[in-house]
């Protein structure tokens, strides 16, 4: 194994223990109720089992949709407004064109794509700032959804919440399971194996040298971003056909956001993906078992994905010393 | 009209003090991407602490330290170690949701409101604190960075770092004293919003302010007074929108996406045909000494 593998089972290995001795100082339950809790009720619960596979393709979506342009040097921030913008595509294909799940999951992912795309013209014809751009578009997505939401005909007019009508559509887990697995195949060969990584790499690490060795920057830019948004937005296919039954803009909250945790873990390595986004579910998941186990406040979740983060940081000091 | 023009105000200044922070941290060279999440945690840490003590003194001070400890160790990490600037600062976008939500939810549960900051009456005007420390804040910030040595310092570690470690100046140490300055100024936006405007928290209570921000001093091209304008012109659309929705009908989802797409056009409209940049040289980019021997 690589000092890299090493690295990462290390870091995993120490967010655990981090979170699990952080919960026992400060939650009111002992330590063999927060492991059951965190790490077996989502598992032995049917329903919480399958919300956590759900999740957690999601994860392997938003992780990769940062991961992939982040190889090439451009900040994908916007994985939180593709993943929206692919859920409401989603909705209307569903809810209110009533096509089926397969039809639905390809407008999702075009969705994102061309809102990624919107970043990365900027980007290559305007010189913009990725960050900035994709950034102020989630803010922007997120503003889209509450009005389509808010009225007829994807907002329900019998409720009087910003959400929409029931979306017919469903999958079965182990679809997006399925669909998880061929991404990170997919991801693998095109950076890892291929002329397109290869180049992607040398973009991201060297673009002077990229530059001098014949490399077209705009095409792996705008390319890389669009596979990103698609990705994203079969992320956002996943969400409605799976985990909700009907769109609301709190249900997608942050699960773009912390794709870039993922990716950060998986060191941007596709490979790891699984693994970075298998401990964010858990976590995310784990926090409402515990709410519905111990009591503990349904924000758990978030505070755990946040120990998880500081505990990453943390752990690049030790990589780099 | 004096009504409007206050309420326009008071709803701006997070908005400015934010881009301010942002400023000094962007002038020395160093991203500070993490500022809503700043924002909101120490929004959170005030609303916790006045509500459960009672005392503004001692959330304001609560406010600065956790600023100061934050400030200080994402500086070692992003300055130090040199980690991914962008990195450290969306970790810390979702840090701070995730640490404000759990923290009130435990320590503050319930619909409680936090004691108030009492305004100060100034040449006949009810005015709050905060927007006074704000005005005063900008010639502040342009006096210091445009005629003080001082300011000549944060920018020539924001622009030439080598040529800065070569005559003595310790890079940095300066980027991260700015950087914890301009995190203390964040911090304080998140007290301002709990004791002072809504009195409450949600996760939501910055509004995207910091990610605004983020896109204003780019827009501003990286200027004192540009900043100020632009705060006070993109939070007035909001405010111009729903004084029209008397007459003609605007989604209310359409009046809060204003400030952010009005910010991304107009920033592209600026790089088509905006004059020279003045962004910093060596802005986002690490520095490690180079060792002479």
């Amino acid at each position: 194994m690589s000092a890299k593998t090493y690295y990462i089972i290390g870091v995993y290995a120490l967010v655990i223990i981090v979170a699990l001795l952080l919960m026992s100082i400060f939650l009111p339950l002992t330590i063999t109720d927060i492991f059951k809790g965190l790490f077996l009720t989502p598992f032995t619960n049917s329903a919480m089992r399958e919300t956590f596979f759900f999740i957690f393709a999601i994860f392997v979506c938003t992780s990769l949709a940062t991961l992939i342009p982040f190889r090439s040097g451009c900040y994908n921030i916007g994985g939180e407004g593709q993943l929206f913008i692919g859920a409401l595509i989603g909705a209307f294909a569903s809810g209110v064109l009533h096509m089926d799940a397969i039809a639905t999951f390809f407008l999702s992912a075009v969705g994102g794509l061309v809102w990624a795309l919107i970043s990365a013209i900027l980007k290559v014809k305007l010189k913009m700032d990725m960050v900035v751009t994709t950034l102020l578009l989630n803010f922007v997505t997120i503003r889209i959804v509450d009005y389509f939401v808010s009225y007829p005909p994807l907002g329900d007019p019998m409720s009087e919440l910003e959400i929409s009508v029931s979306l017919p559509a469903r999958i079965p887990v182990y679809c997006a399971i399925g669909i998880s697995v061929a991404l990170i195949f997919f991801s693998y060969f095109l950076i890892v194996k291929s002329r397109w990584g290869y180049e992607t790499k040398l973009q991201g690490g060297n673009p002077s040298a990229a530059k001098l060795a014949g490399v077209n920057s705009q095409k792996l830019t705008l390319g890389n971003m669009c596979i990103g948004g698609a990705i994203a937005g079969l992320g956002g296919g996943i969400l409605i056909t799976g985990v909700i039954v009907a769109l609301n803009p709190g249900s997608g909250f942050l699960l773009g956001y912390i794709g870039l945790l993922g990716a950060f873990m998986a060191k941007l390595e596709p490979q790891f993906v699984p693994f970075s986004s298998f401990l964010i579910a858990l976590f995310w998941i784990g926090g409402r078992a515990l709410h519905v186990v111990g009591g503990i406040s349904i924000s758990l979740s978030l505070f755990l994905i946040a120990v998880l983060i500081i505990a990453t940081l943390l752990t690049e000091i030790i990589w780099r010393v | 009209m004096i009504g409007l023009i206050s309420t326009l105000i008071s709803v701006a200044i997070p908005l400015l003090v934010i881009t301010i922070g942002l400023l000094i941290c962007e002038k020395a060279g160093v991203w500070n991407f993490g500022a809503e999440g700043i924002a909101v945690s120490t929004a959170a840490i005030a609303y916790v602490v006045s509500v459960n003590t009672g005392s503004i003194s001692l959330s304001l001070l609560t406010v600065i330290l956790f600023s100061i400890f934050l400030g200080l160790l994402l500086g070692i990490l992003m300055i130090h170690l040199g980690l991914d600037q962008v990195v450290v600062g969306v970790s810390i976008i979702i840090f701070g949701y995730g640490f404000g939500e759990f923290l009130s939810d435990m320590f503050a549960p319930g619909f409680l409101v936090a004691p108030e900051i009492t305004t100060i009456n100034l040449f006949l005007f009810e005015i709050k604190p905060f927007i006074l420390f704000a005005f005063l804040l900008i010639p502040l910030t342009w006096f210091i960075l445009n005629k003080t040595r001082l300011g000549l310092i944060i920018q020539s570690v924001g622009d030439y770092p080598v040529g800065s470690d070569m005559v003595g100046i310790k890079v940095n140490r300066i980027r991260i004293a700015c950087f914890i300055f301009g995190t203390i100024l964040i911090g304080l936006t998140g007290f301002y919003l709990v004791n002072s405007e809504y009195l409450v928290f949600n996760i939501s209570i910055v509004g995207g302010a910091g990610f605004l921000a983020i896109a204003l001093v780019r827009l501003a091209n990286w200027r004192e007074d540009l900043i100020t304008i632009f705060a006070l012109v993109f939070y007035s659309f909001v405010y111009i929108s729903r004084f029209l929705r008397m007459w003609i009908s605007i989604p209310e989802e359409v009046i809060y996406m204003s400030p952010f797409l009005l910010t991304l056009i107009s920033y592209a409209l600026s790089l088509k045909w905006g004059k020279k940049t003045r962004e910093p040289l060596s802005l986002g980019k690490a520095y490690r000494k180079v060792s002479t021997s």
